[in-house]
């Protein structure tokens, strides 16, 4: 009875602070759900202009922008979780005055906020394609959906351990900022893993997004099936990531509400 | 009802520690508007925020029956960035309160007009304080807690908010914090003083306000 109640309350707050979220970022402004198509397609846009001056084709499929869209969304969600998370409580400091708004609430709905966010964009941007006329055929939804869901797993992981660490030495952001940069290219949004030196391959391999956009692409592509993704490799690090996470999360969020 | 088991609370502060609370067992009375007196920094928002469960303590117990308002104070749980509208729909959703009714209760008890359209940050103390207390009135609690905003705002309003808690007195009551000791005398039943460490209850609110005064140094033993 007691943990229904507690659920029900937590319902409550989760969807709350959802809604509060949502509007903060697309209700003001008209300009808020654009920004969230504009920026996965000026990433697109920059790599095919890049992909044009030097001549080269898309790796995989006819459409280039497909190409790049199918890694960069994978990305997107995942810094873009990250990012949410490790702002989220200064943005919502004020309301943990509520006694039944806990930090963990906060995370939760920004998650979820992110995850429809993209997955509405993504959606959009699969009805572009089709209305250009390029073919879509999908290989495999549930692998596809796998990989969305161990990338939430890995992006609220490392949100909250940031959010953590952000919290003691407020320097942090900047030092987090500058390490996870090489991350971009370093995660095979604009090449596939084959595509590399076994030497180089091996140097980044311990990069999960590596594997997860290797994986998502062999997932959606049917023309393309790549051996050099480990998923008990990405399904360790997520989960690893994601429960060290919550287990930092408990341990820093009493701190968290003092004011 | 509410009861402190062993609670231990103190802040880490530059020069040490500053200890609130030092394994404090305490069993608050119930159904009695309760003041309570303590120095500046002896911990008396930190207590409320205990008691509503805002903030946790260092080890010990708090258990807590019944319904507890959020700490109504300036600093209040209120998003600075969100306006006077948002805020109170927000409370309304996490307190599983209707939304309309509360809207229309809130705009006709806090006399905030247009601003309650605008965001919080734009708003006065005494402004906060209004909005605070319509809201915490129209969701009910059975416990108020009070920090520092009562005696705030125009004599009609301030008579408002004792007409309004006048009629709650059957099933709610308040512990509240003031600096204002003609506040507490008015509204408290009992008084609870917090000398740094441990907390006093004394049934004769007079008393234990002279003790505070001498605590405080407005008046030698």
């Amino acid at each position: 009875m007691e943990l229904l109640h507690a659920l029900s309350v937590q319902g409550r707050v989760v969807s709350a602070l959802t809604l509060r979220e949502t509007r903060s970022r697309y209700g003001d402004s008209k300009l808020g759900f654009f920004w969230a198509l504009f920026e996965p397609f000026a990433h697109t846009v920059v790599f095919i202009a890049i992909f044009s001056a030097l001549g080269r084709a898309s790796p995989i499929g006819e459409s280039l922008g497909l190409f790049l869209l199918t890694g960069i969304l994978p990305y997107l969600l995942f810094s873009n979780i990250v990012n949410q998370i490790m702002g989220g409580l200064s943005a919502n400091k004020a309301l943990l005055g509520y006694p039944q708004v806990m930090p963990i609430d906060i995370t939760i709905s920004r998650v979820i906020l992110e995850f429809s966010s993209l997955f509405l964009v993504m959606l959009l941007f699969l009805g572009i394609a089709v209305y250009l006329g390029i073919s879509i055929r999908i290989d495999s939804f549930l692998d596809m959906m796998s990989v969305t869901g161990l990338i939430v797993l890995l992006g609220t992981g490392i949100g909250l351990i940031n959010a953590a660490i952000e919290s003691h030495y407020p320097s942090y952001r900047n030092i987090y900022g500058a390490l996870s940069r090489p991350l971009y290219f370093m995660s095979g949004i604009f090449f596939t893993a084959d595509f590399l030196s076994p030497e180089v391959y091996e140097m980044i391999d311990f990069n999960p997004l590596l594997h997860l956009i290797e994986w998502f692409r062999s997932g959606f592509y049917s023309s393309f099936d790549s051996d050099l993704y480990d998923p008990t490799y990405a399904i360790s690090v997520c989960v690893g990531v994601f429960t060290l996470g919550l287990i930092v999360e408990r341990m820093s969020s009493k701190r968290a509400r003092q004011v | 009802m509410i009861e402190f088991r062993n609670v231990n609370k103190a802040y880490d502060m530059i020069g040490g520690k500053n200890i609130i609370l030092n394994n404090v067992s305490f069993k608050f009375p119930d159904k009695q508007n309760i003041g309570v007196l303590g120095i500046n920094g002896a911990g008396k928002s930190t207590l409320l925020r205990l008691i509503a469960g805002s903030e946790y303590a260092d080890s010990g117990r708090i258990i807590r029956t019944g319904k507890y308002s959020w700490p109504l104070g300036f600093s209040g749980s209120f998003h600075p960035s969100l306006t006077g509208i948002e805020n109170l729909r927000f409370a309304c959703r996490i307190y599983d309160a209707d939304i309309k009714y509360v809207t229309e209760y809130v705009k006709d008890f806090s006399e905030l007009g247009k601003y309650i359209e605008e965001p919080i940050k734009t708003y006065s103390s005494g402004m906060r304080s209004r909005l605070a207390f319509a809201l915490s009135m129209a969701i009910d609690f059975e416990v108020y807690l009070v920090d520092e905003i009562m005696g705030v705002g125009d004599q009609g309003f301030q008579k408002k908010c004792q007409d309004a808690f006048a009629a709650k007195r059957s099933h709610s009551s308040l512990i509240m914090v003031s600096h204002n000791i003609a506040t507490i005398k008015d509204y408290s039943d009992v008084a609870i003083l917090l000398t740094g460490k441990d907390l006093e209850i004394h049934k004769d609110v007079d008393k234990a306000i002279d003790k505070y005064n001498v605590l405080s140094g407005t008046k030698s033993s």
